[in-house]
This record gives structure tokens, sequence and C-alpha cells, in this order.
């Protein structure tokens, strides 16, 4: 679906030679993102995650270095409009990304730029809207809606493009505990049932923990790229990183550190709670 | 204080106004404006009145939430018509000597200072109305195929539309912005309140800093997101609702000039 | 000591638009606690805050802080805000001058300090947060988003205020930045023993880390208050509220469930790892 060859970035240069003082980006690299998959980037303030994603449907080029989404060079110009309308993107800030004043309008905004039929816009429009279960918002207007309501609005919006990919950087960043659950719930539903491919960017490890995949980023370089039950079972390694692992593997680790003989790789807390019943009931039967 | 600003806030309904043409609406409102800076008798203002009542009333938005939108105009009303009754010379009403300063109220102030601040009301109102009533895409719209003639001599009346459109859009996010940054550094000691002109404008200094900082990143966020969903200025758009001269246009049309009609002729014949 | 009495709230009172913010609040907060502001958003807990400084005045109740009526109409609101500091949701966007130094120096030239008093106070509240002094003549904007964020701090620490509250200090930032911040608020507390520290979280693991009582806000009231190890005892409490718990503490909750005897006071993973190991038969000195 999409693939990084040797990708560079740097954001002063010439020639792909860096201006003084400045210090690339992104260096050296070599992604594939498989279709249908959901792939999670972590790294800390600064490591390149957000430059990365922007690579994927065109809004930055590449330094040095090659990326294809679906087969198409992004320093093709030709290739901009098909790219971008194959890899829809979501960003931080519900506010800053919204154009219009009225839910529809703003899920309409994007296959009008691409010059869709009217009858046809408004058909994508009901359809991207239902699957963000947003309908019943489809007259209000976007500054009565929850933080949550709103990211799943920008959802349909990059949605209505008809898009085989999904980028959303860092999408929870500013939501509360309640539009985060609404948000993640949306993107896996949009990831199982419909088949889009997403890539998720997040601060947040117990999001990456529902990815099939995690990519670590750190200082423009893939640190860690896993699934993420590998990843997460070198609790060592993520917090020099500057990252953390969810509280029950960090739980599983600390015991491993006491002695008890546990799975390492405990992701969530049923698996943690199987874990450790099972280890109770051996040690009741002992 | 900031937060009560209405121009730019639009507020869904299903109003006969929201459903006019915005074409239609924006040269209503030029007309409004007009006839509101042509007329100068107590009966056509009277008539004036009137209509704008039933604008509002059938605007499908609450009257009180319209004229909170004049509010944060107060002291530029209060200016207006003070300045006009002191500075215009006439016919004395009352005249009064403070230190050596002798003052004079004359009828014609009282009147000159009454009419303009009436009109700087009604233009607020009208224009407010305007806003509230139209969605800032559908506002794009309608000034797009108000420039579109001039597209003729290669004015990029799209583009002109769309940054009009961003500008209203951000209005109320600036302006509730300002509010936040003004709490975080009065919590910090500035004093916004006291003082003479000079001292609280220096105040208002470091408002503008992370005020414009904060324009610029939401600007620049806007931007990347409106071109990632294939937005381009050269670009040939569609629309999913088509707005087309419909016979409700037609019939508001044909009222409200009827209506014009009538106010001048109150005006002019009366 | 902050106290409270029947505060009650309501935005744009008398218009159509009244809203009710907060009913009958009736708090007491200590010296020298760290205590939690935890609610949805929309529960009060920024309106409450700002009661706290007197940026709103309640539409009837009390404030009283340290025996002084601050909602009074003769109460001395400038005294007042230099001695209540409040470090709003994303400070660093406030931030406006040419240096970090001379932004930390805003409040106390506000309160009139002399040259060598303001130096004194810039100092301080720079190695207070932890920024380095090389920092201090750099521009805010030239700093990472964490470092920004300590300025910001720093900037209402130099007011020498006696009790320092926070809105969301930890939202955006990335794992590591979220730590600092939250070991910057202990080494504070350690250092300033009188001081009242408050702080609104969404995360719940922030909470249990460092905070020592919890207020519970829910549509505007008091849902309950006690301390950290009280609040989580009864995570279905809070789970009703729609309210997250940290996933050890619903651990041992259903551990407990499940008939294995665990004390009802765990909500850090430490305390977790510590109390199962036990159990278990870990070796709990390694």
């Amino acid at each position: 679906m999409i693939k990084t060859q040797n990708l560079s970035f740097i954001y002063r240069e010439d020639n792909g030679v860096a201006a003084a003082g400045e210090e690339a980006v992104l260096k050296e690299i070599n992604l594939k993102i498989e279709q249908g998959s959901f792939t999670a980037v972590l790294g800390a303030n600064g490591s390149g995650k957000s430059t990365l994603a922007k690579h994927f449907n065109a809004i930055l080029l590449p330094s040095g270095g090659k990326v294809y989404v679906k087969g198409m060079d992004t320093s093709v110009p030709e290739n901009m409009f098909p790219i971008r309308q194959c890899a829809g993107m979501v960003f931080q800030n519900p506010d800053n990304q919204m154009v219009a004043a009225l839910v529809e309008d703003e899920v309409a905004f994007a296959p009008e730029n691409l010059g869709v039929e009217p009858k046809e816009i408004r058909r994508r429009v009901d359809e991207c809207l239902a699957a963000v279960d947003m309908t019943k918002y489809a007259q209000s207007s976007p500054s009565a809606l929850s933080g949550g309501q709103k990211q799943r609005v920008a959802i349909a919006a990059a949605l209505a493009m008809d898009p085989e990919i999904l980028i959303l950087d860092e999408p929870t960043a500013m939501l509360d505990p309640k539009g985060r659950k609404e948000v993640m719930r949306t993107i896996k539903t949009l990831n199982r049932e419909n088949g889009i491919t997403a890539v998720l960017i997040t601060h947040y490890m117990d999001e990456a923990a529902q990815a099939d995949r995690i990519v670590v980023m750190d200082n423009g370089k893939i640190a860690m790229d896993g699934k993420p039950r590998e990843i997460f079972a070198d609790v060592e390694k993520i917090k020099a990183l500057g990252l953390d692992v969810p509280q029950v593997t960090e739980l599983a680790h600390e015991l491993s550190r006491l002695g008890i003989k546990i799975r390492p790789d405990i992701l969530n807390v049923d698996e943690c709670f199987a874990e450790l019943t099972r280890l109770f009931g051996g040690a009741a039967n002992d | 204080m900031l937060k009560d600003i209405t121009i730019g806030k639009y507020v869904p309904a299903r109003s006969p106004l929201h459903r006019l043409d915005p074409l239609v609406k924006i040269i209503f409102t030029a007309f409004y404006i007009a006839a509101l800076f042509i007329i100068n008798k107590p009966l056509p203002y009277a008539v004036f009145t009137a209509y704008t009542l039933i604008i509002m009333l059938i605007s499908g938005i609450p009257v009180k939430m319209i004229l909170k939108g004049a509010r944060p105009m107060l002291w530029i009303f209060i200016f207006t018509a003070v300045f006009n009754v002191f500075m215009t010379t006439g016919e004395t009403l009352w005249a009064f000597d403070i230190f050596s300063l002798s003052i004079k109220i004359t009828r014609e102030g009282v009147i000159s200072g009454a009419v303009l601040t009436v009109r700087l009301f009604y233009l607020v109102i009208g224009t407010s109305l305007l806003t509230l009533t139209t969605s800032p895409l559908d506002l794009t719209d309608g000034i797009e195929k108000l420039l579109s003639p001039l597209q003729k001599i290669k004015v990029p009346s799209h583009e002109i539309a769309m940054m009009m459109t961003i500008a209203i859009r951000f209005i109320p996010t600036l302006s509730e912005e300002t509010d936040k940054i003004m709490k975080a550094q009065t919590a910090r000691g500035a004093d916004f309140e006291t003082g003479n002109i000079i001292r609280r404008a220096k105040a208002m200094l470091p408002l503008l800093v992370p005020l414009f900082i904060s324009a610029f990143r939401r600007a620049d966020d806007l931007a990347v997101a409106m071109e990632s969903r294939c937005y381009s200025s050269g670009g040939k758009r569609t629309k999913m609702k088509e707005c087309r001269f419909t016979s409700f246009d037609l019939r508001a049309v044909i009222i409200f000039a009827a209506a014009t009609a009538a106010l001048m002729t109150t005006q002019y014949m009366l | 000591m902050i106290k409270t009495e029947k505060l009650c709230y309501s935005y744009e009172q008398d218009t159509p638009f009244e809203r009710r913010a907060l009913y009958d609040v009736d708090l007491e907060i200590r010296d020298g606690s760290i205590t939690a502001l935890i609610g949805h958003t929309g529960s009060g807990k920024s309106t409450l805050i700002q009661h706290f400084n007197g940026l709103l005045k309640p539409t009837s109740g009390k404030i009283i802080i340290d025996g002084d009526d601050i909602t009074a109409p003769n109460a001395d609101l400038k005294r007042i805000r230099r001695k209540v500091g409040l470090v709003f949701q994303y400070p660093e966007h406030q931030l406006f001058e040419e240096t970090v130094y001379r932004d930390i120096a805003f409040g106390p030239k506000n309160m009139g300090l002399n040259k060598d008093e303001i130096d004194e106070r810039v100092r301080k509240s720079a190695y207070l947060t932890g920024l380095d002094e090389k920092y201090l003549e750099r521009s805010p904007f030239d700093l990472s988003g964490g470092q920004k964020r300590r300025a910001a701090i720093a900037g209402t620490l130099a007011m020498d205020p006696k009790v320092l509250i926070l809105d969301e200090p930890t939202a955006g930032l990335d794992p590591k930045g979220g730590k600092d911040i939250l070991s910057l608020i202990e080494r504070l507390h350690t250092e300033n023993k009188d001081m009242i520290i408050i702080f609104v979280s969404h995360s719940m693991e922030d909470v249990a880390r460092i905070a020592d009582r919890v207020v519970v806000m829910n549509e505007g009231r008091v849902e309950t208050e006690g301390t950290t190890a009280q609040i989580f005892s009864n995570p279905n409490r809070l789970r009703g509220i729609g309210l997250d718990v940290p996933q050890v503490t619903l651990l041992a909750d259903k551990l407990r469930s499940a008939g294995i005897g665990l004390p009802d006071d765990i909500y850090t993973v430490e305390s977790a790892a510590r109390e199962i190991a036990v159990r278990l038969g870990g070796d709990t000195h390694a």
C-alpha cells in the first residue's frame, strides 16, 4: 500500500544537503505498510513521526529517497491528487481542520474539490456520516459537537474521498478519555469491517496496543518494528526511547523482576487477569 | 465580552431566511444598508424598524441573540451619540458652563446624534442577520457569484471569496482565544481594566503576540487539512447543494422590491 | 486552606443561554496537599478552578482562602491572584516575550518588584522547573514542547504563589514530557511543604502517581472526594459516572472479585507488584 525507500527529509535544504545547523528529520527510512493493516506509529516529540505521516499523502516530498502510495511515486506532480484521494488524513486539532459551518458540508468539501457529481456527493456524505455514527448530527454546526464527535466528522470528511488508507496524526491528543474511546472504536471498525488500511500516530500506549503492528520512531529513524506484544515486552528499551508501556505490561515486567514466572507479553487487563488467576490457581494447588 | 460578538457566527436553522439564495441575501443586505443611509425622516424610520423586526422574527434566531451582537458596540454607539450632541451647531436647547468652557446642546445635535446611533445599530443588526443565517460556505458562494462578472478581467473571485469565508470562520475561534489569553495574563497580574488609555493599550500588546502566533498556526493547520482533501485554488469544484435561483427566491425578491418601494414612498412622497 | 461554601455558578446569567455550571460546591482543600480534580469534560472542573483566583465570580456562595473571603465585594483581586497561581491548559500557547527570561519576569514585573527581586524570582523559578539557565536568554519559541510548558509554569511560579493550580498539565505531551511535569510537581511539593497544589487531569495514571487527595466532579457537583486510596478503592463508582480507573486498580478489583485477597488501595504499578508478588511467593526484596 505504502512503501518508502531510503526516505530522508530535511526542512531547510539545498539539493538534498542540509542547510547550516539543520539536521535531517527523517533518515533513510525503509518501511512497507500492507493493505488492510492497522499500524501504530509511536515516538517521542521530535522523533519525526508527524513528518513521516505527511509524506504518505504528498503534503511533504522527500529530500532523498522515494515514497510510493499504491505504486504511485509521490514526487511526480501528476500523482499528487490521486495520492491524496487514496490516502485520507486526519489531524490533531479538531477545530483547525474544519472548513465548513455545517457537519454535512464539511464532509462534502473533499468530494466537491474532486469534482464529484452532486448526487454522488450526497450519497457519499450520508454513507460516511453513517460509517462514523454521526448521521444524527448532519445538520449541526461543528462547534456544537464534543471533541470526539468533531474528530469523527473529520474522519468522515476524509472517508468521503473514498480512500483506501486513513492516516491519523495524533487524532486523540486533544480529547478526553470518552472522546478517545469513540475515535479508537471508529478507527477499528473502519479497519476491520470496511478494510481501510489505518496508520495511527499516537502518544497513548493503550491505543497502540490495539494495532496489529507498532513502528517506533526515534530521532528520525525506525527504532523498533513489530507486533505490539513483541514491542511492549521490551519494557527497558521502550522506556529508554522516552515512551511507556501499558500499566499491566509494566506490572508483569515488575513481577518477573520479583521472581514470579509470568508471561512478559501481556497487553491488556483481561490477559493479565487470566495469567494471574492461572498463577494464583497454581499457587493454591501447591 | 469578546465572546458576545455575533458577526461571523452562523446559527443553523430552517427559516425562510436560511433558505434564501446567498447571492440574493447579500444583495438584500446591500440594499438594506443603502436604504438605512438614505432615509432621514421619522415615518420611514418607523417603517424601517418594522421591516427589521419582521426579518428578525422570520430569521428563526432568538431576537435576544441578535440584539446581543450589538452589545460589544455599545461604547461606539454612546461615543457617536455624545460626540454629535455636543459638537453640532444649531438651535440651542440647553447651555451651561463648566469651568471656562461654555457647552451648548443643540436641537440639531440631538437629532444627528440619535440618527447616527440608530444607523450604526441597524448596520450591525443587518450584517449580523446575514452571517447568522448564511453558512460561511454559502456566503463564499454568494460572494463568488457576485464577483464572477469580474473574472473576465482576471479577478480571482473564488480565491477572494474563500479568503473572506475563512476569515469570518475564524472570528469566533480567535475571539475565544483572546479571551483565554487575557484570562491567563490577568492571572499573572496583568491589568486590562484600570488606568488611562495608553496604559490599557500597552497592556494589550502582550496579547497580540500569542494571538497572532495562534492565528498563523491555525491557518497553517487548516491549509494542510484543505490540501489533504484535494483542495486547489484552480481546481474545478462541484457543489453538493447547488444554489439555484428558485421560485421561492423570486417571490422573496418581489416582496423585497415592493417593501423597498413602500419605504422610499414614505421617505419622498409623504 | 481553601474553602468553598455552597458555590454556584451560571454562564451567561439572566440570558436565555444561561447554563448552570456549578451547583452548591462545598470543598475544603488543606495546606500542603496535592489535590487532583477529575471528571468529564463539562463537569465543571475548569469553571471551579477559575473561581479560586477570582477570574470568575460565583453567582452565589463563598470562597475563603486562608480566612480571606475572596468573594467579598471589596476583595483585593490583585493580591489574591498573587497568592493563587493558575496555569491554564496548553500554557505554552500564551508565551509572548522575546526571551524566556522576560516571559517569566512578566508576573513579578506586574507586581512592581525591583530588578534584583525580579532576577532572583526568575532564576529560582527556572531552577524549580528544571529549566537550565542557558535557556533563559533564548526565545521561548526555540524550546521543545516540554521545555515551553516548563517555562510557562515558571512564569506562574515567579509570582511565588501559595496555591498553584494547573489545568491538565500533561495534556498533549509525550510520555516522557508528561512524566517530567509530574516530577516537577512532586519536587515543588517537597520543596514547599505548605503549598497547595491542585491539578485537573483526565489521566488516572497521573492522578494515582502524584495526588494525595482526589475530588471527583460530575455535572457541576462534587460527586465524591477523599484520599487517592479511598477514591480508587471503589472503581465501580468512578466507572458508573463514565470515568476511567488505572489499569492496575481495575485488575486488582477483578482479582478480588475472583476471591484473591488483595488490599483495596492498589492504584500504582509498584503497590500492585508488591502485593501480588508477596502472595505468589516472589522475592519482594529484589
